[in-house]
């Protein structure tokens, strides 16, 4: 069996499938009936006329009076009645004609429908009207409906199908949102940051789908509450457990089971929510072909909410979230300096948020957060003929206190202020050689940091055309000891050779300073009910960032804090937008422009090596960048199909220029694509769901290839040949696209039980589009040769099952 | 069409799995090439036998030439004082005289002029001692040598490895490299023709066969590694290094042995970083944690002009050298990937059948090599 037989089956199943549906009746008995009818409006009960009656799905149909009725004249059979009409939902029944019928039809007005959020730009509950821009909700349904590929819903991937928001390709660790690097994202689950979003490195990500209520992407005005990255902040949020009613969902497929669980503890008080998922099933690989063999891939992940409503003033909750990864291929590359078989990928996070609100009265309340966070990559080195395991790793913990103050004086005011003090403790690299005997233990020194912030921010509506978000957030870090802080030659680059005197400092002392204001303003004019335009201006600082010479960043990359030589990164951002709503609020149209600049943003010099490396100052070189673009979408959000498409244009490009030498350069000290400057991206996303029970979709993505450096050159030593780059990122590598379908059938017996199941058919990459992951050279003597690396590149099948009950 | 859902659910399991393995295949892509750099490389070494090598990298288009630097001035510059001049011994190569050995914990420099007028000069770079080799040990693999992707196996190899103690006051960094004596008996192969005093003539036919003859007298093939090999001893510093893999020396002849000589160079740490680039930048390709590429720049620069980008290093380091006899009837029924790559195909026809000598050159030599058995 090969998959085009499968393909070959699939089609050929759907074929006779649309074929059956389509059988016209048989002609058994001569005397007709008639089948006759009224079409109403759902809510206002008045006669729908020009409605189009089918039978049986014929091209001709016939059109309703002015009264809304019809009539037809039919032999006995049996037969599907559709009726339809612009702007309204359709209504399809199936009759047998064996006597005069009459149908009594309602449509529904789509625009009168009560609006699920599917996405969109803006805030739902206000519409045009709230004066954030470049803000986007997506509902856990909708991102329950996409294709996901091998049946695992996904927040990241669906992101992707957003405007603005992009990645640098299959497996990619994280996603680039207007022109921001992976590390340049705030992503936090119910406060608490991720530091590495993906599971398997970038094929799944880490947030537990049955648990999450939903997210805000703010890729353009930032609330003020928001810092410590530069570019956008991805609020997940984990549903509150019912306090009411006992319930269990959960689901199986190829990769992963997942078991999520409410339960009251005391009813109307306190309620627990549990979930877990686990992907162990890669023993199965060893019974494939040779080249699988050596793959381990396992990860897992749970979380748990307790909430508990105190009163009628006080609610307390308190949530915990742990995942962890294992994974093994070839494709990893090894530690030169240590002997191994094999290179190994281990990863933890442990997070707890506790949270109490206290209203002091109906205009204000105040909200404190406690967040404690930990994340722990290792990479593990196996030994030859032995149990023992060489292991390196490093730690991030942040612990977090904030309080909010939120008052609503009157309607024309939104006032919120706030403090927040974040400790962070980073252990950025351990050796730990186990019993191996040849290899040293080894540890580079703890750095400590203090992030202290102050927020304030007014929604204020101005009139009725005209609403002003001002915030103002000044945040102060302060690099603690104990350390050692070298001093280099000024005006030269910065290596061991350089270094003129250090200076030691002790526990808790501060090393260095940095600090500012951070505004944040967002507003509205609207131009009449169904249209606005925005601008915003956002400043952001961020003190903690990834070091990494990859082009994604790996889950095992090492995070540094700005220090005395480290500068943390400042990226501000102006943006523009007009929205509109079309047809009673059926579509929605958008499109903004933005223009971003950042200082300090990090690259590596040629040949760096941040593996346990104390002065990292050394490896690096700080430079700018610049990013601009203008995104399009349009957005149906209802009726029986559902979806948008989009289109985005953007750039993004660095300069990296610290001095006159070849070292303290990256391409000459000329711009240069970043990794993940892609120009242009279309995406499309449909949704067709006839009833409650079926749900299919397309979702439809292209791209432009990543840049990636071609060699100028060539040059031979020793009768070898080497390749020569002169220039950054001067190529393109082929441009990405990509359909994946899903079909979706809920509670396929129909019945309305307490216990209801759906299964969900997905194929990610329906066409089996070859794509590009990355393209390099492999010499042999003198000869050399250009390979491409592929991954995902034929259609991935999968079937997943979940189910309820209440 | 029948298909059973065992079939089926199968075929899924098999694909859910190949999502996580790449696949690598062979791209087409045509390059215009366009850089003319000079390449420089070279060591100063406590041996004897020190030489540099400069030459300009041609490049246009697809492809790429190296030309040789001729008629430059150089000289090494130690600092004590004294200077070493190189002479032109062949195009391009410049050598110190042959009695002429580094000291350990001298600073050496490379300084030279180009006929056109421009002067280059390198770091200075240390010759700190290389610790003595303590081992040399060899072990049969069946399926060493396996094709450019890694599908099949084209010889069994016999690999080869080393021990050393790594000194503890000192930050060590290793290069190890190697030249293996195999013996060649065959010295041209006349591609679509047969050797008519001494020089290869065309055979005019449809398809003219490729005539292999033999050398005149013993001649051997001269192979050298293809990878870069160094390991920076801050994970193993003052423990011994054990069986560390030298290289995989392919079966060419079933039983015949041959030599190996091996080199254990010590590194400055900036000449480490440069091999390390220059690895990273030709060995260490395709994975998902792939090091993009960068300029191999190394340690050379244009005294007048610092755009000027010169690729190589100049280095000093203190050398080891051993030679290893590998025995290669010890092991039954290897695979065998013949020097030529196939059976040779003698002419036959003339009596005596012709024979050509054996060229002294990189890649051959009719001296016997010492330790040859």
């Amino acid at each position: 069996m090969t998959l085009k037989h499968l393909l070959l089956f699939i089609f050929v199943l759907s074929t006779s499938l649309s074929i059956w549906g389509q059988q016209r009746p048989k002609f058994q008995a001569a005397r007709p009936n008639e089948l006759s009818g009224m079409v109403r409006d759902s809510l206002t009960g008045e006669p729908i006329a020009n409605a189009v009656v089918r039978v049986n799905f014929d091209k001709i149909g016939l059109f309703t009076d002015t009264t809304g009725t019809f009539s037809v004249n039919l032999i006995d059979a049996d037969y599907v009645v559709t009726v339809s009409r612009l702007g309204y939902r359709p209504f399809r029944i199936k009759v047998k004609m064996n006597k005069n019928i009459r149908l009594d039809i309602k449509l529904m007005n789509i625009a009168e429908e009560l609006e699920e959020v599917i996405i969109s730009t803006q805030a739902v509950d206000q519409n045009v009207s709230r004066p954030l821009l470049g803000v986007t909700q997506m509902n856990i349904k909708t991102i329950k409906r996409l294709p996901a590929i091998m049946g695992e819903v996904d927040v990241l991937r669906s992101l992707q199908m957003l405007p603005g928001v992009t990645s640098v390709g299959e497996a990619s660790n994280g996603v680039n949102i207007r022109g921001g690097a992976v590390d340049q994202n705030l992503i936090l689950l119910d406060d608490a940051p991720i530091f590495n979003p993906t599971h398997l490195f970038g094929l799944f990500s880490v947030f537990p789908p049955d648990a999450v209520s939903g997210m805000e992407l703010y890729k353009g005005t930032t609330p003020a509450r928001f810092g410590g990255r530069a570019a956008a902040v991805l609020d997940v949020s984990m549903s509150n457990p019912s306090l009411e009613k006992f319930s269990l969902q959960g689901g199986v497929s190829f990769v992963a089971n997942r078991l999520t669980a409410e339960i009251p503890l005391v009813k109307g008080k306190v309620g627990l929510l549990v979930t877990g998922r686990g992907a162990f099933n890669d023993f199965a690989f060893q019974w494939g072909p040779q080249k699988l063999k050596n793959i381990r891939a396992s990860f897992g992940d749970a979380a748990a909410k307790l909430f508990w409503r105190i009163n009628t003033k006080n609610t307390f909750s308190l949530s915990n979230y742990y995942s962890t990864d294992f994974f093994q291929t070839d494709l990893l590359g090894g530690i030169n300096d240590i002997n191994s078989t094999s290179t190994q990928y281990n990863y933890k996070t442990l997070n707890f948020t506790a949270k109490w609100f206290h209203a002091i009265s109906d205009k204000l309340n105040v909200q404190t957060t406690g967040v404690y966070s930990k994340y722990r990559p290792r990479i593990l080195l196996p030994e030859l003929d032995s149990d023992n395991k060489v292991s390196i790793g490093s730690e991030i913990l942040q612990r977090q206190l904030k309080t909010n103050f939120n008052y609503a004086p009157n309607a024309r005011h939104k006032i919120e202020l706030g403090v927040n003090m974040t400790h962070y403790q980073l252990q950025p690299g351990t050796l730990n050689p186990g019993s191996n005997q040849r290899v040293n233990p080894q540890s580079v020194p703890t750095e400590n940091g203090i992030e202290l912030a102050l927020h304030a921010e007014d929604e204020m509506t101005i009139n009725a055309k005209m609403t002003v978000s001002a915030g103002l957030r000044y945040s102060y870090f302060m690099a603690l000891g104990p350390s050692t802080v070298r001093l280099y030659a000024p005006g030269g680059p910065r290596t061991e050779l350089t270094i003129i005197d250090s200076v030691s400092y002790g526990a808790g002392q501060v090393t260095k300073t940095y600090g500012g204001f951070e505004p944040r303003l967002g507003l509205r004019y609207n131009i009449d009910e169904q249209s606005s335009i925005k601008f915003g201006y956002n400043l952001m600082r961020q003190y903690l960032q990834v070091v990494s010479n990859t082009t994604t960043p790996l889950p095992t990359s090492r995070w540094k804090m700005s220090d005395a030589h480290i500068r943390p990164q400042v990226s501000q951002l102006w943006s523009a937008g007009y929205f509109k709503n079309l047809k009673n609020n059926i579509y929605e149209f958008s499109i903004e422009g933005y223009y971003r600049t950042t200082q300090n943003i990090m690259d590596f010099k040629p040949g760096a090596d941040f593996l346990l490396q104390k002065y990292i100052e050394t490896q690096v070189l700080q430079g700018q960048s610049r990013a601009y673009g203008a995104e399009l979408m349009v957005t149906k959000k209802k009726g029986e199909i559902t979806g948008w498409v989009n289109y985005t244009y953007s750039r993004v490009l660095n300069q990296v220029n610290e001095g006159q030498q070849f070292t303290e350069q990256i391409n000459d000290g000329k711009w240069y694509p970043a990794n993940f400057d892609r120009p242009h991206n279309v995406n499309m996303s449909f949704n067709y769901s006839e009833n409650k029970y079926h749900n299919i979709s397309l979702t439809f993505t292209y791209g432009t290839g990543r840049p990636y450096t071609i060699p100028n050159g060539f040059v031979s030593f020793q009768g070898k040949a080497y390749p020569y780059y002169a220039e950054r990122n001067q190529g393109r590598i082929k441009d990405y696209h990509r359909l994946d379908f899903s079909w979706q059938i809920n509670n396929p017996n129909l019945k309305n039980n307490r216990w209801t199941g759906s299964w969900i058919f997905t194929v990610y990459n329906l066409y089996g589009r070859k794509n590009q992951y990355s393209v390099f050279m492999r010499t042999q003597g003198t000869a050399y040769t250009t390979y491409q690396l592929q991954i995902f590149s034929s259609p991935i099948v999968s079937l997943a099952y979940s189910f309820k009950f209440m | 069409m029948n298909i059973r859902p065992k079939t089926t659910l199968f075929i899924c399991l098999l694909l859910t799995m190949s999502a996580f393995y790449g696949c690598v295949e062979p791209y087409d892509i045509t390059y215009s090439l366009n850089a003319n750099v000079l390449s420089v490389e070279g060591f100063v070494s406590d041996q004897a036998g020190t030489t540099v090598s400069i030459n300009i990298a041609r490049n246009s288009n697809n492809s790429y030439y190296s030309e040789p630097l001729k008629k430059c001035v150089a000289e090494i510059r130690a600092n004590d004082g004294s200077t070493i001049q190189l002479q032109e011994v062949a195009d391009g190569i410049y050598a110190a005289p042959a009695n002429f050995k580094g000291k350990i914990g001298q600073t050496y420099q490379l300084t030279f002029k180009t006929p056109d007028g421009k002067t280059y000069e390198s770091s200075k770079e240390l010759l700190s001692t290389s610790p003595e080799i303590k081992k040399i040990y060899q072990q049969f693999d069946p399926n060493g040598l396996l094709d450019n992707l890694g599908k099949n196996v084209v010889s069994s190899t016999v690999d080869v490895y080393l021990d050393v103690d790594d000194p503890k006051e000192t930050q060590n960094y290793y290069l190890w490299r190697w030249k293996l004596y195999e013996e060649q008996s065959i010295c041209i192969t006349c591609t679509g023709g047969r050797l008519v005093n001494g020089q290869c003539v065309k055979i005019n036919s449809r398809n003219p066969p490729d005539y292999d003859y033999q050398c005149d007298k013993q001649c051997w093939e001269l192979i050298y590694n293809s990878t870069i090999n160094i390991l920076d001893d801050k994970f193993v510093n003052g423990r011994s290094i054990t069986g560390r893999l030298i290289g995989k020396i392919p079966f060419y002849s079933p039983s015949q042995g041959c030599l190996l000589e091996i080199e254990q160079l010590a590194l400055s740490p900036q000449a480490y970083q440069y091999f390390q680039l220059l690895s990273s930048q030709a060995q260490n390709t395709g994975t998902l944690t792939d090091t993009p590429p960068a300029a191999i720049i190394g340690n050379i620069r244009n005294v007048a002009d610092s755009q000027d980008k010169v690729v190589g290093f100049f280095g000093a380091a203190g050398t080891r050298k051993v030679q290893y006899w590998i025995n290669r009837a010890l092991y039954p029924n290897p695979l065998v990937k013949t020097l030529l790559g196939r059976a040779p195909n003698y002419e036959i026809t003339s009596f005596p059948p012709s024979a050509y000598p054996c060229v002294l050159s990189r890649t051959r030599t009719p001296i016997r090599p010492e330790g040859w058995q």
